[in-house]
């Protein structure tokens, strides 16, 4: 039995009538109603995601300014702005440090404005630490302490702000809500699968005199399952159709919008991995698909002689 | 080749239906099934069909038991056997050629040697124009050729044939007859389940009859040309 290979049973039956199935499964009798399921979970699998990219761009955005950046604060003292050029002049040895500089009046006088006004004399007045601004090539544990240590030499009362607190929380947030992005993802996934085998069961128990017939005539469980897997797999095509159509006129909204974005959000753009992860939808839909009606009727044909 | 022993059935927490069951049938035998009506030829027949499982004793079938058989195995076994259903049991969405062309289709037959086969088939029993009709455009009488075509059409070793004329005319009932006693002749073994007066007298094949789920073996006496009777 079945001399031929799988995909010769699977895709060659449509020269026969009722769609080369040995069932009635061509009928319609609630089709549609599984087709706009698999539309609507494949939607959902696109905004979640479209939500995990996202958030990885947001956080990518949020943390690579942030990553290879240190800032030094001299509290204000007589000795602050000779110890502060002292300690400029060693790290700009360092070949780690891509850039050094310290912080001018000026932009403290932009960074304070939002509070103090644009009255830049009300700066003199105030005991205004000096900062310095690092840019790392690269961060690592060594440089960190290297350059606690030369701060710790030059200005004792200086502090080092590497941004760690705040990159540590920052990627906790935005991990955990990849993470439940990842989650929704797969709750999607099983409950497609949960529709599909209901969806074969119940095909199953409209056509159970029919399924009889074939197997009293010698049809084996492999020849029945085939016969439901590419009605499912038809099935799984038409509602990723309707599905990525509607997903994709979201997703070029959204893009629209994430792009006309002042500068907070990051731009919304797809690289290959990104699109990998698109592509990944309908492969993962049509396997479960598959592996899901194949598993239902054995389960169901289990229950024969 | 088929052999029953101490077989049993009942259905649920019921009482048996068939009791005790015992008999051997050779390869190329011909038998009717004969008995009142639920005495347990249905399930008789759907034991031999391998359509259920018996509750007691053992069924060997083609010299295989079929109680130790897994599930391809007993696919296997299941394609040997031709069946004609008392209801026919066509389905209905498929046309006469497609009906009867299903066992081929089940066992990988390629589609070439299908076509030929249900052609020739089909017209030998005066469907040759229905190829393309579904079922229920058909008389009772041209569904119940289709499912005898659909029966025979895989060379079954066993044919299974409940009331199969009950709904044809005499003349091409004996036509179907005369293709079971052809398959018979060329090795197949034939159970018909028949109450009709006309073909056992007609036909002397030995004769199971079951009453209250219990079988027994009648061989009738056969005309010989001198006109003397013998068993």
């Amino acid at each position: 039995m079945l001399k031929l290979p799988l995909h010769n049973h699977i895709f060659s039956m449509n020269h026969r009538k009722n769609g080369g199935y040995d069932l009635p499964l061509h009928t319609r009798l609630g089709t549609e109603f599984l087709v706009l399921l698999i539309a609507l979970m494949t939607y959902l699998l696109l905004l979640a995601a479209t939500g995990s990219i996202s958030l990885g761009q947001l956080s990518n955005k949020w943390v690579s300014g942030l990553e290879n950046a240190m800032t030094i604060e001299i509290p204000s003292s007589d000795t602050a702005k000779q110890q502060s050029e002292v300690l400029l002049k060693k790290l700009q040895t360092l070949p780690e440090i891509k850039n050094a500089k310290i912080i001018s009046q000026s932009d403290m006088s932009d960074m304070l404005s939002p509070w103090l006004g644009n009255d830049k004399s009300v700066l003199d007045d105030l005991p205004l630490p000096v900062l310095l601004s690092i840019e790392l090539e690269k961060r690592t544990p060594t440089i960190t302490t290297t350059i606690k240590n030369a701060v710790n030499t030059i200005t004792p009362t200086a502090i080092v702000d590497s941004h760690e607190e705040w990159l540590v929380d920052l990627l906790k947030l935005t991990n955990g809500l990849r993470l439940t992005a990842l989650i929704i993802f797969g709750l999607i996934l099983f409950v497609t699968s949960l529709v599909i085998a209901g969806a074969v069961r119940s095909r199953m128990a409209m056509h159970q005199r029919e399924l009889e017939l074939l197997h009293i005539m010698g049809a084996n469980d492999k020849y029945i399952s085939l016969q439901f897997i590419r009605y499912i797999l038809f099935q799984t095509l038409k509602g990723l159709g309707f599905g990525l159509f509607i997903g994709a006129i979201t997703l070029i909204c959204f893009a629209l919008f994430a792009n006309q974005s002042t500068g907070t959000l990051p731009e919304f753009k797809l690289v290959q991995s990104d699109w990998l992860i698109f592509l990944s939808i309908p492969t993962l839909l049509l396997i479960i698909g598959t592996l899901t009606a194949r598993q239902t009727v054995y389960n169901v044909l289990n229950e024969m002689p | 080749m088929i052999k029953f022993e101490h077989v049993g059935l009942r259905y649920g927490i019921g009482p048996e239906v068939l009791s005790d069951v015992n008999f051997t049938l050779e390869q190329g035998s011909f038998h009717f099934l004969c008995g009142p009506s639920g005495a347990g030829k249905s399930s008789l027949m759907a034991l031999l069909y391998l359509g259920r499982k018996s509750t007691r004793g053992q069924i060997h079938m083609f010299g295989k038991d079929t109680g130790k058989l897994g599930r391809n195995e007993l696919s296997e076994l299941r394609q040997k056997i031709g069946v004609v259903f008392q209801d026919f049991r066509l389905l209905p969405h498929l046309s006469a050629f497609d009906n009867a062309a299903l066992p081929l289709r089940i066992s990988g037959v390629s589609e070439k040697k299908i076509k030929s086969h249900v052609e020739e088939l089909l017209d030998w029993v005066g469907l040759g124009d229905c190829l393309k009709r579904l079922p229920a455009t058909l008389s009772g009488g041209q569904q119940q050729r289709i499912a005898i075509a659909r029966a025979v059409i895989a060379n079954p070793r066993l044919l299974l044939a409940d009331e199969p004329t009950g709904n044809l005319d005499d003349e091409i009932g004996m036509k179907l007859m005369g293709l079971f006693e052809q398959l018979n002749k060329m090795g197949t073994t034939i159970i018909i389940a028949t109450h009709s007066t006309q073909i056992l007298d007609r036909l002397p094949h030995p004769r199971l009859i079951l009453n209250q789920g219990r079988l027994e073996i009648f061989y009738p006496l056969q005309k010989t040309n001198t006109g003397v009777l013998h068993a």
